[in-house]
């Protein structure tokens, strides 16, 4: 991104056509559930990502549920808690807990002991505006084990994505006061055309701050991630991002702070074992919703990765049915559980990691496109059409709604790389 | 399905069954090579990195050693070599001088973590959903 575009992107005044907190619409209910088979008691999900409320103190650009308002139907302190029991039986270690803002919800701590209780690791991702020295106290009494705060730039960038000023000092002082109560910190950030040339400042603070970890992921259009399709890194930004990433791996282990790649930074590129050597395959592997990992909205609603949207991926409500028959038996959750290759579309179909795969993050491939199989964002994918002179572009032909999981949808144009037409 | 290691030219992930780089041409032969351990039993995430881990540091102090650090990547560990994989060329992903993405921390072959069969081991994935938080 040149200075000039880059300048006016940090003054862009957000899309006034779209409300930015839109209520959530209620739980969809009474979900349909196949016959059970014996194949998916194979899975059981160790990690739970629950969005606990849908409130939020800031108003980020490019969240994807376009948190803010609480939903109208959220689960009562007494429905959590059977929650929480049912998830331990159904055999999950650890919780991370998120939002909106975890913390606005007034029974959070109540949450955090009941995980504990029961064996679970309790976790919180948070943007860390109301983080307050008693609020970290409580949490460290309450048994949380690490907090990830969100960080996604300098002082400027970050205020900006996160769409409230004082949010990055905010940030840092949560981290300050979480650190100061005992409780292990960590940071996550987005990576995007405005943040990515600011990562190596990032690492540096954040390590300056104390993170154990640095969880990385890509923006990608959701929610009002896709009202600023100007701000999503292109494909072939790619190519500059993992030499970027592999740097920052060196310095990051230099630092004791451990990289945490989402499941969207990926696949397969030159610098995989770079980056997720400490896998036990020494790669990565493909998308685990469904399969290791479990998605909880704050009103019941069970996914198989709390990213996914919401309408498509829901398998079920806890209101209707036990966990457990909606992690067995529904047809969301048993996706990855179940696709082949032959699941896949476009470039991924005839990808040489096809098989090891599947396109990655179901997720990025879904909001794009409106359906899984086809991951644009892939390193390897744009290394080969590099070598074939080529670069991939994606052109937003339609908006996003509006209401909370929504997605845009885009166009994939395969164009000839001006800068290797320019060499010649 | 074959399992997957790095060439030690390019750094690409290619199956042990090739015997050239579908990337960069370089001839291999992974024969020798061990299949990869996994957990037995489920791990949480943090066991799951803790266990990749230990794994790699076997491997590095078996490993031929050497300074890889090309200023691209890695963090200047060095190659590695899986113990008792000798005779293979770089079958366990040994970084290469010349090659991107230096931190070379094969997995491969070290002894098996204790543990009772699990469940759910093929729900591993590639890292943790987006909003979530490393472990």
């Amino acid at each position: 991104m040149s200075a000039d575009e880059r300048a006016e992107q940090m003054l862009k005044p957000r899309p006034r056509q779209l409300p930015i907190a839109p209520h959530a619409p209620p739980a969809r209910r009474k979900l349909p559930l196949a016959a059970a088979r014996e194949s998916d008691r194979a899975f059981q999900p160790i990690y739970a990502v629950w969005e606990i409320t849908l409130k939020c103190d800031l108003a980020c650009r490019h969240c994807g549920s376009r948190a803010g308002h609480e939903r109208s139907d959220e689960l009562t302190t007494a429905e959590c808690l059977d929650l929480i029991r049912q998830m331990a039986e159904l055999g999950v270690r650890e919780t991370t807990l998120i939002g909106g803002e975890a913390y606005l919800r007034d029974d959070w701590l109540e949450i955090v002991r009941e995980l504990k209780r029961y064996g679970m690791s309790p976790t919180m991702t948070t943007g860390g505006r109301g983080m307050t020295a008693e609020r970290a106290q409580q949490a460290k009494a309450a048994g949380m084990d690490s907090v990830s705060v969100s960080i996604d730039g300098t002082e400027a960038t970050h205020d900006r994505l996160r769409g409230v000023a004082g949010s990055h000092r905010a940030a840092l002082a949560a981290m300050r006061n979480l650190r100061g109560a005992g409780v292990r910190v960590s940071t996550n950030t987005q990576i995007n055309r405005l943040s990515m040339p600011e990562l190596p400042q990032i690492l540096e603070q954040l390590a300056a701050h104390g993170a154990h970890s640095w969880q990385i992921q890509l923006t990608v259009p959701m929610g009002r991630a896709a009202d600023e399709p100007d701000v999503l890194l292109r494909p072939y930004d790619l190519l500059e991002l993992f030499p970027l990433l592999a740097q920052l791996k060196a310095r990051a282990d230099a630092l004791g702070v451990r990289i945490w790649p989402g499941n969207n930074v990926g696949y397969f590129g030159p610098y995989e074992r770079v980056l997720r050597g400490m896998m036990p395959r020494g790669h990565g592997a493909s998308c685990g919703a469904g399969r290791a990992t479990l998605g909880i909205e704050a009103d019941g609603a069970i996914k198989g990765c709390p990213s996914l949207p919401t309408e498509a991926w829901t398998g079920g409500n806890v209101r209707d049915n036990s966990l457990r028959e909606i992690w067995e038996r529904s047809t969301p959750l048993r996706y990855t559980r179940d696709r082949t290759v032959a699941d896949l579309w476009g470039f991924c179909r005839s990808c040489y990691y096809a098989e090891e795969c599947l396109a990655g993050c179901t997720w990025t491939g879904h909001v794009f496109f409106g359906r899984p199989g086809n991951n644009p964002y892939c390193h390897h994918r744009a290394l080969e059409m590099q070598a074939k002179g080529k670069r991939e572009r994606l052109v937003q032909t339609s908006m996003a709604s509006g209401a909370p999981f929504d997605y845009a949808h885009f166009e994939l144009v395969v164009e000839d790389d001006p800068e290797q037409e320019a060499r010649r | 399905m074959k399992h997957l290691l790095p060439c030690p030219e390019c750094s690409r992930h290619v199956r042990v069954t090739e015997t050239a780089c579908p990337f960069c041409a370089l001839p291999l032969d992974f024969s020798g090579a061990p299949e990869p351990v996994l957990p037995r039993a489920r791990l949480s995430r943090a066991a799951t990195f803790a266990f990749g881990a230990t794994l790699a540091s076997a491997s590095a102090l078996a490993a031929c050693g050497g300074d890889a650090d090309d200023g691209k990547g890695g963090a200047g560990a060095g190659g590695a070599e899986t113990a008792g994989n000798a005779g293979v060329p770089n079958a366990a992903g040994t970084a290469n001088p010349g090659a991107s993405g230096s931190n070379a921390v094969p997995v491969y072959g070290a002894p098996a973590a204790a543990g009772t069969p699990g469940t759910g081991s093929g729900g591993q994935s590639s890292g943790g959903p987006i909003y979530g938080a490393a472990p």
